[in-house]
């Protein structure tokens, strides 16, 4: 099951794990994308948009999932919130069989503080003259309901990785769940750092988009080696 | 409202959702289709398509929004057509199916971006095209550099990396993997797709002499409207005054509209756009 990012990296990231679902796929997994609420093609609207819901639509997906696979044994890659999203139903759910982080958010505070500055960034640079207004990041609503439910969500203060094999592939040298993940929990866990990939960068003809062929490659061969 | 998924095309590779009012459509009310923004899936820069799809709903509009070929969900093609091409000839698909499943006889387009000038080209190859909403299309090339500089800009969104983290990824890349090659920008045919100044004029003379309605709606700084004064702007003052064109200049936005305030403004040009649109072609349907 694959969980996708929020906003304006929901839509950068959209062809990326179209992309690993087709390479899932082809190496004997069943697939399922998904849009929360508010969403992508999901009914409701961004600003009644909440973390609770989202968590309920992520273990819906993983309950259909499992149903429509005939199988109990589940596997949840997730990218940046949605990495945070698969974690903790995960933990709710128990029983996965592996997890896939990739980028993963693990403080939802600095998260929304990174999207306050890139919204700030992207106006002065692009919409001079745009009010900033505390609702909205980078083109989507973020309702004070959601930007306290971000500040509270952490992947912090697990004891335990709630999978049986895990893997975090990061951009980054402190992917974040170094600190979530201390001492023995940490050990079960596998890290691969890539390289920043321009994941919706595109060919300048609109034949075909660029897509991070290395990495996806990467944790679809390491999610048939964890589920065999 | 309410919004069913389906596949479509000659291979039924091309994904797309039908947005339909709660109340069965009136039979003369055109169905509207959105074209994919660059490489934007069908939900469209900022969700913007699947907002417009269940405003417009609400006004008795049925639409579909969905991906061309090689995007979003969509397969690639099986063959080599070139991408303008094929575009136009997914479009008329995309009409196709409406047509069939709602009986829609006549169509509105709307695109942003590439989207526009994609749904200018299906419009002059399809007289079931009632009018087009073209939003921030592209530039002709006209201006040299400048302009370039801004279409590379537009065209190439950064990744969530540098979105959010401000770094330069060409240089992470380089820095952290100094014997890996970055992944090597493709051929551009960019030109190809962008329509000369001779084409534009030929496609929107053609849309607006058979009586179709057009909609243009720009950001005050971008090239675009610069476009529009310098080449358009003599061929639509006729349909203008008719009512049959209308133009949107907003200001205090980006070219993909990211303030809220902007997508609002957007939002109710195109309703009351595609609205007035629907009353011509029924009172002119009438009169026949």
């Amino acid at each position: 099951m694959i969980c996708n990012p929020f906003g304006q990296e929901y839509l950068r990231a959209h062809r990326s794990l179209r992309e690993l679902a087709g390479r899932l796929a082809d190496a004997g997994f069943h697939v399922l994308r998904f849009d929360y609420r508010g969403g992508g093609d999901s009914a409701g609207e961004p600003g009644e948009a909440r973390v609770e819901g989202w968590l309920e639509d992520t273990a819906a997906a993983l309950d259909e999932v499992r149903e429509t696979a005939g199988s109990a044994r589940a596997a949840l890659v997730g990218l940046r919130l949605g990495a945070t999203l698969a974690t903790l139903t995960a933990r709710q759910r128990g029983g996965v069989e592996a997890l896939v982080l990739w980028d993963p958010v693990t403080e939802g505070d600095t998260y929304r503080r990174e999207l306050r500055a890139a919204h700030r960034t992207w106006l002065a640079d692009r919409a001079r003259g745009a009010a900033v207004r505390d609702d909205e990041v980078l083109g989507f609503s973020l309702s004070p309901a959601l930007a306290a439910d971000l500040d509270r969500l952490s992947l912090d203060g697990a004891a335990a990785v709630p999978a049986r094999r895990a893997l975090v592939v990061s951009s980054d040298e402190d992917d974040g769940t170094r600190a979530a993940w201390s001492g023995a929990a940490s050990a079960s866990v596998e890290r691969r750092r890539f390289p920043p990939a321009p994941v919706w960068l595109h060919a300048e003809g609109m034949e075909r988009s660029l897509v991070p062929g290395e990495l996806l490659d990467f944790v679809t061969a390491w999610l048939g080696g964890a589920c065999p | 409202m309410r919004e069913r998924a389906l596949l479509f095309g000659e291979r039924k590779s091309l994904v797309g959702v039908v947005t339909e009012p709660a109340a069965p459509a009136p039979p003369e009310r055109p169905a509207v289709l959105f074209l994919n923004a660059g490489v934007l899936h069908r939900v469209g820069p900022n969700r913007i398509h699947v907002r417009l799809a269940r405003e417009l709903a609400h006004h008795g509009f049925v639409s579909l929004r969905f991906d061309f070929s090689g995007l979003g969900d969509s397969r690639l093609r099986a063959d080599s057509t070139p991408f303008a091409q094929a575009a136009v000839a997914e479009t008329r698909q995309g009409m196709d199916v409406l047509a069939a499943s709602h009986g829609a006889r006549k169509f509105l387009l709307v695109g942003m971006c590439s989207g526009a000038d994609n749904a200018l080209r299906a419009a002059g190859h399809d007289p079931r095209v009632a009018g087009a909403s073209l939003i921030e299309p592209y530039s002709v090339p006209a201006s040299g550099f400048l302009l370039y500089s801004y279409r590379k800009k537009i065209l190439n969104p950064l990744s969530w990396w540098r979105l959010l983290r401000g770094r330069s990824e060409v240089l992470a890349t380089l820095k952290e993997r100094p014997t890996a090659t970055p992944a090597a920008p493709v051929a551009t045919t960019e030109e190809s797709l962008v329509p000369s100044r001779e084409e534009l004029v030929r496609q929107v003379r053609g849309v607006l002499g058979r009586g179709g309605e057009l909609c243009f709606v720009y950001c005050a700084a971008s090239p675009a409207y610069f476009n529009y004064l310098s080449i358009l702007r003599r061929e639509v003052r006729g349909a203008l005054r008719e009512g049959r064109a209308r133009l949107h200049v907003l200001k205090r936005t980006d070219h993909v509209f990211t303030p809220l305030a902007a997508q609002e403004t957007l939002v109710a040009a195109i309703r009351e756009w595609a609205l007035a649109a629907a009353g011509r072609l029924a009172s002119a349907g009438h009169r026949a």
